[in-house]
């Protein structure tokens, strides 16, 4: 029992048998190589096709239905081999390839391992050898990069590669290199093949060895390694395709994800966005981020543009290359990658003039100093320690307090919890307490009026110094590297207990015994010429 | 020196010749004009005669029309047109020269 495939030629219906089919098919398209356009090659096939159609319904009848293998030989013999089917010109090419036509006979038919000199992307061996089995050489790229990498080998294998392959130049050439699809059902078959094919050039070469010559010797012999290299290449062929789907799902769906979300994200959805802060990082929308960090809408839409740019082109080229990978098409856009690399190039060129102009914003610091005297203290004791009207909880202010925040923003502000408190020696005999607050911007008076608008309370009470852990600024303002430090300066022998949660604010106190901060807690220490002592450790008499 | 692409090229130096020669007595389809120069001894096939013919009908040396065919697919009859008849008439000059120019040769080198 045998397989029909149902055909139309000319408008007529046919039953042709699978292999008579396949035969047919491969003739037909052998011809049609032969042609190019401008020589009425679409009429000239109608024309043929119109006369097989004509000699197809003479062998069909009431016992036979179906066109056969013969039937099929028949035509090719009265209609021509392909090689009658040349024009006058192509036959210059072919009168001195005659000679070596016969060698290239194969029995299949179908394709022969060329270099694909218009789809290259090197020497056209990756693409050469796609067409050959039928899949997309891009796997077959991926792969030889990655081990060119990462093993150093794959360079000499596709030297040779190129070497053995030649490129197909003519149109018949490049039919040869685009034929059979390796699939399942032929494989058994076209194993066969090759190996006949591999013992036919064996012969040829011993045989021409034996005429003695030098030059076309060399010529079998690279027929000969490459007809062993096909042959393995094509079992290696439906390996590689199997890889090749499963990577390509990978591909597309870890793409789309990732577009999906980075798109979403960017479209203010979710709070996906991230932005990272000298203050910490945090999660805000985006649309919220950009206006902090951004002077005008300009600037953002440039931003958010250059973003989707370097980020967006890289994962879509991924994406594409996964279908390509899943689904074995192979429409090469001319160009396209020439354009996708542009546009690449553009959006870095618009994050590095984002960069700029936002780097101008930044070249000035100013700081703002406020330095206040103390009321007079009952004893020698300054007690510093965090408000604890913080933990005098609104529900607000219990998630404040519950976690150490690095930047907030609420309604009326936003909030930083970046306080640095240092405590030194005053010059003179008063304790005093300064507030530096520093901000940058593009001119220095921007940036002193950015620093004025920074917000820091604290209160004394008696000898007791409340510090709030965080300070604000307004809330439609841009984070320009705000930051308020506050020294209290304590003169001689005055001395500083630091109190409860202290060590929140307190960055680096100098002291003695080189203790550090979170040890200083809880502590008192006194002032004395050498810097801050550990109450009970002075050595020294008063 | 190969003979036989010789030969084919002699051939086919003539083909367009003979094709236009038997179209000037009467229009036909390409299955007719192959029987024909079989006939006369000129075997010829498909294949070489299908690019030929449209070939010579872009060149508008042929023009042709449909016919219906009880047993198949329509037919394409082919005729001469006015300067196909023409240079079917140039070439029957050249043919003649030629051959009494070839003649002569063979007589000399006898």
């Amino acid at each position: 029992m045998n397989k029909t495939v149902t055909i139309n030629i000319s408008g007529i219906i046919f039953n042709i048998d699978d292999e008579a089919y396949d035969k047919l098919k491969q003739y037909l398209s052998t011809i049609r190589g032969y042609f190019n356009k401008s020589e009425g090659r679409d009429e000239i096939m109608a024309d043929i096709e119109a006369r097989i159609a004509e000699m197809f319904q003479e062998k069909i009848s009431e016992s036979k239905q179906i066109i056969i293998m013969e039937d099929v030989d028949e035509v090719i013999t009265v209609m021509g081999e392909p090689e009658a089917y040349m024009d006058e010109d192509a036959s210059e090419h072919t009168s001195d390839e005659s000679s070596t036509s016969q060698d290239r006979e194969r029995k299949t038919g179908s394709g022969r391992l060329y270099r694909d000199g218009e789809g290259s992307v090197v020497g056209g061996v990756c693409s050469g050898i796609g067409y050959y089995f039928g899949f997309d050489p891009l796997l077959l790229r991926i792969l030889i990069v990655v081990v060119m990498f990462f093993f150093g080998t794959g360079f000499f294998l596709y030297l040779l590669l190129w070497i053995i392959m030649p490129e197909a130049k003519t149109t018949a050439e490049k039919l040869e290199m685009k034929g059979k699809k390796v699939n399942v059902n032929n494989i058994g078959k076209a194993i066969e093949d090759e190996m006949g094919n591999i013992k036919e050039t064996f012969n040829d070469l011993h045989n021409s060895a034996r005429k003695a010559g030098g030059g076309p010797t060399i010529r079998k012999f690279s027929q000969a390694v490459r007809d062993i290299i096909e042959f393995f290449l094509r079992i290696l062929a439906l390996a590689l395709k199997a890889i090749g789907k499963v990577i390509g799902a990978i591909l597309v769906a870890f793409g789309l994800i990732f577009l999906t979300l980075f798109i979403l994200s960017i479209a203010g959805y979710n709070q996906a966005f991230i932005v990272a802060q000298p203050e910490g990082i945090v999660t805000e929308s985006y649309a919220e981020a950009t206006s902090l960090i951004f002077n005008s809408p300009d600037q953002i839409i440039l931003a958010t543009m250059a973003l989707l740019l370097i980020f967006g082109i890289p994962v879509a080229a991924i994406v594409y290359g996964g279908l390509r990978l899943l689904f074995n098409f192979r429409k090469e856009v001319k160009g396209l990658g020439l354009i996708l690399v542009g546009l690449w190039f553009v959006g870095i060129l618009s994050a590095v003039v984002v960069g700029v102009q936002m780097g101008s914003q930044f070249t000035s610091e100013e700081v703002v100093e406020e330095s206040i005297l103390l009321d007079s203290i009952a004893g020698d004791t300054l007690v510093l320690q965090i408000d604890k009207d913080l933990f005098r909880l609104t529900k607000r202010q219990r998630r404040w307090a519950a976690r150490d925040f690095r930047m907030k923003l609420e309604d009326d502000a936003i909030y930083f919890a970046h306080v640095q408190l240092d405590v030194q020696r005053s010059r003179t005999d008063e304790i005093s307490v300064t507030i530096l607050r520093s901000a940058r911007g593009n001119s220095s008076t921007t940036a002193r009026e950015r620093a004025s608008e920074i917000n820091y309370e604290w209160q004394q009470q008696d000898s007791l110094l409340v510090f709030k852990p965080y300070y604000s600024i307004p809330r439609n303002a841009q984070l320009r590297d705000q930051e308020v430090q506050i020294v209290v300066y304590l003169p001689a022998n005055k001395a500083v207990k630091l109190g409860y949660q202290l060590d929140r604010i307190i960055y680096d106190i100098d002291n003695v015994t080189d203790t550090h901060d979170s040890e200083m807690i809880g502590k008192t220490w006194v002032m004395k010429k050498e810097g801050l002592t550990l109450l009970g450790d002075e050595t020294e008499a008063i | 020196m190969n003979i036989e692409n010789t030969k084919a090229q002699m051939r086919k130096g003539i083909l367009e010749f003979c094709i236009l020669s038997i179209l000037q007595q009467k229009e036909a389809y390409p299955s007719e004009i192959i029987s024909q120069l079989k006939e006369a001894k000129l075997i010829v096939v498909e294949g070489t005669l299908y690019p030929l013919l449209t070939r010579l009908k872009n060149a508008g040396l042929l023009s042709y029309r449909w016919e219906e065919s009880k047993s198949g697919p329509p037919r394409k009859y082919y005729q001469l047109t006015e300067i196909g008849a023409q240079t079917q008439t140039e070439l029957g000059i050249t043919w003649n020269e030629l051959q009494k120019a070839v003649n002569l040769t063979r007589k000399q080198s006898k």
